[in-house]
């Protein structure tokens, strides 16, 4: 075979060694090594959690934009991340481009990122008051997540029922079995969704509402997928999820035939995904370029391509839009705390799973036996809700879960590779003894109640 | 000549009693048999993503969805508090399967030299063959090159590039057509110059749908087509392949891959898991470090990384979820892509492309038997002539052959990648179907001559019937 190769290479090397030899000749051999230098450099490492699809767009895009320059893209999720930058990995990458809140603030109290310079008139640093990027400028907010409901119009058509439009609507008796709920403690996007709904309707209300969704759902052998596509094909109805499912201009939408809907409802948020630079990147200049990059308009644009669809956090992108149906910055939406989530997130989930998953079959014949009793009027009004509340309520009450002692027990232990989990503390063991032996109690009650309302019916 | 004279004839007698049905190629068989999906309008994007769950068992859904959640993970550098998805590297090209074949579909070649490939690698090797019959790697990159290296002291190898040349062609009707064809070059190399007598072929990712259904292909139905070619004695005569089957331990015949060098869709999978991403399997046990790379060796004790990386399990479950992917139906075309798919037939192209197959016993996974299937290839060898040799043998490939790659989706592209975002043929130098045809030689010479001297509107209507697929 000829030999097509060696001939940039000859040439390449011949270039280097006349550069070299006329550097040695003349004081501009320091300039010419910083030069080749700086070339060598035109490479920026990007760590992120997002999906390839997402983010061969923009690496592409920005190669595009600077053909000689190369983006090398690591990849590990917040917790992952988190051990990693720590144990060094922060000399090791330029840019840190993921939804991982946590991992940003904590890595900014340690000192980790350097400044960014941003254009603040294009980037609102706010969303109905709660701040989606750092006050102080080390990580900015790169794009916006909803939380809502998909649902297939079809499916829940067939169910006699209308669209789904709050949370509450998928509690509904006619939804049984047609309901996805994302567990707290196993699906990523699931504990930020959970927080919405309990800070959207206060703690026990929104308690009650997950235990009455949860008699719609069957968690199987455990909801681990994030994706819809049970709901795409119609073997469920509705399901509560993050919205990049749906391409923008489709999400609170009428759907086209067969296509999948979804709707924020009333009391949601959007929570930001960040940028931010190393304060030891290898590659500065190149990191400050990406971050430009992915923060410029053409950028932003694309987050609202097919493959990608998430939602932009510069405002003339959304002027540009005028189609969007979804449009975060104008709403009067939830005030959502984002470090209320990451401070009782490991509560909310041993609760969910305790209270919801677990004692899920049991629960789950005591709401049918309830929804019967609803149908033929058994018992009085007051007599249902008192066995309805018995089946919405958990062990921890409103006061009890602001406490930080109980909130610390129950947070995630930041984890090395390698090393194993450390098991759970007698105390915590305790407290969820404790619960369950609650839980176990409160299902007790409410079947004696149920059972009474059957033997006065039958009498 | 006879095939010309049949084109010209049967050309002639379409344009004079053009048919009368309107606007619609006729219904035909699913292309994947239980394993199809109509594609419907606006959901283009996704043909070929979508998963026929009423087709599979249920009990097997889980295991679908874990293949397909590992299919689209991007892997993790060791050591990571997630050893189930840790291995990437220590040298790699790109970190997901989804990096190449994005949307499951095919990858491209990079518009100039400058630019990296992001969609498709480099076979490297040298003269001689490996223990099992297979291309001798190459010294000291071993036997595709690998652009990354994971942080901490690994280097990467080096990056190929590609510097277009054109060529024109003139069609019958005067129209013409400006090619392109690839040099490779390579820079940054970091353990100096490849041997004097490498070998090289860049390799575009293909469609990763209908690898199953290939499988389930009796092998006694494709070497009866390659004896009908050969009788037929029209200058067309496929060839098979026989490549070694790690699992088997013996050697089989080869169906997937440009070259038809891999037996199965596991080891397909498992080769790019190993090549592409460095991650090792059942079938692939060690890391690809050639001798020369101490840093890629010294790895394995730094990081504490297990062999293999992927469990035999997961690999599983991700052959499951490419065995179960559907293949997009046929969509109706108009009238000139009626006209056009007997132009398909009588140019010649049908022979290889063959239209339909049939699936046999498939105890791998028993739903995929006694489909009838439209692939739109015979998966043979063929000589392709001195255009589109590489100079690399595989196996029993030599250097001009390639296999004739399904057809089935290909009118789906401009969707699913984006217009321009896609590479026909193994190096992707095509840049759309008409470009991909004047390509053809040696045995697919006469087929494309018979376009060459189709009239502007009789190509119009070959193309439209591809666009259909």
């Amino acid at each position: 075979m000829t030999d097509p190769i060696d001939r940039p290479r000859r040439r390449l090397v011949g270039t280097l060694l006349l550069a070299g030899a006329a550097g040695s000749l003349v004081p501009g051999c320091a300039l010419f090594a910083a030069k080749k230098s700086a070339m060598a450099e035109r490479r920026v490492v990007v760590l992120t959690s997002y999906a390839e699809e997402l983010v061969q767009r923009f690496q592409q895009a920005f190669e595009q934009k600077y053909p000689d320059a190369r983006v090398e893209v690591l990849w590990r999720h917040s917790a992952d991340a988190l051990a990693y930058l720590r144990r060094g990995g922060m000399a090791e990458i330029d840019v840190y481009w993921t939804p991982a809140p946590r991992n940003f603030a904590l890595l900014k109290q340690e000192g980790r990122f350097a400044r960014l310079t941003l254009d603040r008139a294009a980037l609102p640093p706010a969303i109905g008051g709660t701040a989606i990027s750092d006050p102080d400028g080390y990580y900015a907010a790169f794009e916006l997540a909803g939380y809502g409901i998909a649902y297939n119009p079809e499916a829940v058509r067939k169910l006699g029922l209308p669209p789904p439009r709050d949370w509450g609507d998928l509690a509904d008796p006619a939804y049984r079995g047609k309901v996805q709920m994302p567990i707290p403690g196993r699906v990523g996007f699931a504990p930020v969704m959970a927080e919405i709904v309990l800070q959207g309707e206060g703690w026990d209300k929104a308690w009650a509402t997950f235990s009455a969704i949860a008699a719609n759902v069957d968690f199987g052998s455990g909801d681990r997928s994030p994706d819809t596509d049970e709901v795409a094909a119609g073997h469920k109805a509705a399901r509560m999820s993050i919205d990049f499912f749906i391409t923008p201009s489709r999400r609170n939408a009428d759907p086209a035939a067969g296509e999948l809907a979804f709707v924020y409802p009333p009391k949601t948020a959007f929570n930001p995904s960040h940028v931010g630079i190393s304060a030891q990147a290898p590659h500065p200049e190149m990191a400050k370029a990406f971050v430009d990059f992915v923060l410029s308009a053409p950028a932003q644009e694309m987050l609202l391509e097919p493959a990608v669809r998430r939602l932009p956090v510069r405002r003339d992108v959304y002027a540009a839009h005028p189609e969007l149906t979804v449009r975060p910055f104008d709403g009067d939406g939830l005030a959502y705390d984002d470090e209320l989530r990451r401070d009782r997130q490991g509560l909310v989930a041993a609760l969910f799973d305790i209270a919801i998953v677990q004692p899920h079959v049991e629960a789950l014949a005591l709401w049918n036996d309830l929804d019967r009793a609803d149908r033929e009027g058994r018992g009085s009004a007051a007599r249902r809700a008192e066995i309805r509340a018995l089946l919405g309520t958990v062990p921890v009450s409103d006061e009890a879960q602001r406490d930080e002692k109980l909130r610390r027990l129950f947070a995630f232990p930041d984890r090395e590779p390698g090393k194993p989990e450390l098991p759970p503390s007698p105390e915590r063991l305790a407290i969820e003894a404790r619960w369950k032996a609650e839980v176990k109690d409160r299902l007790a009650a409410a079947r004696r109640l149920l059972q009474a309302l059957q033997s006065k019916s039958t009498l | 000549m006879r095939v010309t004279a049949c084109v010209f004839l049967f050309a002639a007698a379409l344009l004079i009693f053009p048919p009368r049905i309107h606007a619609q190629v006729p219904a035909q068989t699913p292309a994947g048999g239980a394993f199809s999906h109509t594609v419907e309008a606006g959901a283009e994007r996704s043909a070929f993503t979508h998963i026929p769950w009423d087709s599979i068992p249920a009990d097997l859904w889980d295991k679908v969805r874990n293949g397909r959640s590992l299919t689209r993970q991007t892997w993790v550098i060791s050591p990571s508090l997630e050893p189930r998805i840790a291995g990437l590297g220590p040298t790699y090209n790109r970190p997901s399967c989804l990096s190449c074949h994005p949307g499951n579909g095919r990858g491209g070649a990079p518009a100039t030299a400058a630019r990296a490939m992001h969609s498709m690698l480099v076979r490297l090797s040298v003269p001689g063959t490996d223990a099992h019959g297979g291309p001798k790697p190459e010294p000291r990159y071993g036997d595709q090159l690998n652009e990354f290296g994971i942080p901490g002291g690994v280097p990467g190898e080096g990056e190929a590039f590609l510097e277009w040349q054109p060529r024109k062609e003139v069609l019958a009707d005067g129209q013409e057509v400006i090619l392109r064809w690839p040099k490779i070059g390579f820079r940054k190399l970091a353990f100096g110059p490849l041997t004097e007598a490498y070998m090289t072929s860049a390799r575009v990712a293909p469609p990763i749908f209908g690898l199953g259904l290939l499988e389930a292909v009796p092998e006694a139905d494709i070497l009866a087509l390659a004896r009908a070619q050969r009788a037929a004695g029209d200058g067309i005569a496929g060839q098979p392949n026989y490549v070694w089957d790690a699992g088997r331990k013996q050697e089989v015949l080869g169906r997937f891959g440009w070259k038809a060098n891999q037996p199965t869709t596991r080891q397909q999978i498992a080769g790019a898991l190993a090549g592409d991403m460095g991650i090792t399997s059942d079938i692939l046990p060690e890391p690809n470090c050639p001798p020369a790379q101490a840093a890629c060796a010294a790895t394995r004790e730094k990081t504490g990384e297990k062999h293999p990386e992927i469990s035999s399990a997961d690999l599983d479950d991700m052959t499951l979820y490419h065995y179960v992917l559907a293949i997009p139906d046929a969509r109706r075309g108009d009238d000139a892509a009626v006209r056009g798919k007997a132009l398909f037939s009588a140019a010649g192209c049908a022979t290889c492309h063959q239209p339909e197959l049939k699936t046999g016993a498939f105890p791998a996974f028993p739903a995929l038997a006694g489909q009838t299937i439209r692939p739109y290839t015979d998966l043979l060898l063929h000589d392709m002539g001195p255009e589109l040799a590489d100079g690399r043998p595989d196996y029993r490939a030599n250097a001009r052959q390639w296999r004739t790659p399904p057809l089935w989706g290909i009118g789906l592209l401009d969707a699913v990648n984006g217009s321009g975002r896609y590479g026909l043929l193994h190096d992707g130098r095509a840049r759309n179907l008409l470009e991909a045809i004047l390509w053809h030689g040696g045995e697919g010479e006469k087929a494309r001559e018979a376009v060459r001297k189709m009239s502007a509107k009789e190509r119009e209507a070959l193309l439209a019937f591809l666009k259909t697929l």
